[in-house]
């Protein structure tokens, strides 16, 4: 499934690397530890974290995850959208929490 | 006596240290703006202290040797020992605790050390922004073994904290010091942190971060053990 197919079934607002909107989504990683999203996400998974600071963006390039939702609500800085524009980093901000966000990804497909 | 001091300061080797940030202008800013005494504090490598400890004894001021290492719960803590030999030694056990991944100059930064002359001659290959191993108490013991003293960097943060990460500072915690950054309000101390000695320093990135003279501790020497006995509590 491609980012923007998951973004036209789920609640979400994008902030941030619309030209990643192609990318394709291969399962899910939920994780807050940057370092263990390094060593634990895998490349194309769709990343869901509460941390908005703009090393997620540096992460998320380095592991070449699909996209990040920021859940809780929490807003993301404009430092971060501004390298996510730069790297094509799709990025995306929701209200609910990880575990609703799950279950909508999964709702979706996303396994 | 008074001595001024700023004891965390990054220099090139940290990927998010300015390249300007070399030993001898690292020193000379310290001597313009009149410190005693300094700390770098690179993250998770101590490459460049004996190129700052030279620089230092040149512009007649205190390098007291540090770091600044991320735990596995992502806190930082600064770590500081008495000599660089010391230090020294406590790296090369952290390397080991450090994961085995390439630093991306185009992500991260460069990771620069230097030579007498103050140029980059090399970067270090693994990337230092990076978790550990080791948690936050191994980290402290770890310090502690090499005879050093490990104070909890800039609690008050958002991010990288032990506030942030943990939820509060742990009341058994094996430290007498806490870091805050400027913008704590000591006075009014909102998040109740006046149990620990609360030292303020810049976390310098770029040359003109540098405190001036304005964080001032009362020691009885100028020296590195002096701070070390001071930061340890006064044992």
């Amino acid at each position: 499934m491609k980012v923007s197919e998951m973004l036209a079934g789920a609640e979400l607002i994008q902030v941030a690397g619309e030209s990643g909107n192609g990318n394709e989504i291969k399962g899910a990683y939920i994780g807050d530890l940057l370092s263990l999203v390094m060593s634990r996400a895998l490349e194309g998974n769709l990343w869901i974290t509460i941390q908005a600071h703009e090393n997620i963006v540096a992460v998320a390039s380095l592991v070449e995850v699909s996209a990040i939702v920021v859940a809780e609500g929490i807003r993301v800085e404009a430092g971060t959208i501004e390298k996510a524009n730069e790297l094509d980093i799709p990025i995306f901000e929701s209200i609910a929490p990880a575990f609703e966000l799950a279950k909508t990804m999964i709702g979706l497909g996303i396994q | 006596m008074k001595v001024a001091a700023d004891l965390h300061i990054h220099s090139g080797l940290s990927p998010c240290g300015h390249d300007d940030m070399t030993p001898h202008n690292i020193c000379g800013m310290a001597s313009v703006k009149e410190l005693q005494m300094i700390a770098v504090t690179d993250h998770n490598s101590v490459g460049n202290l004996r190129r700052l400890e030279a620089a230092a004894q040149d512009y007649g001021i205190i390098l007291l040797p540090g770091i600044e290492i991320q735990t596995r719960e992502e806190i930082h803590v600064l770590g500081y020992f008495p000599t660089v030999e010391a230090a020294e030694a406590f790296a090369k056990d952290l390397a080991l605790a450090l994961p085995k991944r390439k630093n991306v100059v185009k992500l991260f930064g460069h990771q620069w050390l230097y030579n007498e002359e103050d140029e980059a001659q090399g970067e270090v290959a693994d990337l230092l922004l990076q978790s550990i191993e080791w948690d936050l108490k191994e980290t402290i013991q770890r310090v502690k073994a090499f005879g050093g003293v490990a104070v909890p960097a800039h609690v008050d943060k958002a991010a990288n904290s032990l506030v942030a990460t943990l939820g509060f500072v742990p009341p058994d915690l094996p430290v007498a010091t806490l870091e805050i950054s400027g913008r704590y309000d000591r006075e009014n101390d909102p998040m109740m942190l006046a149990s620990f000695q609360l030292i303020r320093s810049s976390d310098a990135h770029f040359l003109r971060d540098l405190l001036e003279a304005e964080e001032i501790y009362e020691l009885p020497t100028c020296s590195r053990e002096a701070m070390l006995a001071y930061l340890r509590g006064g044992e």
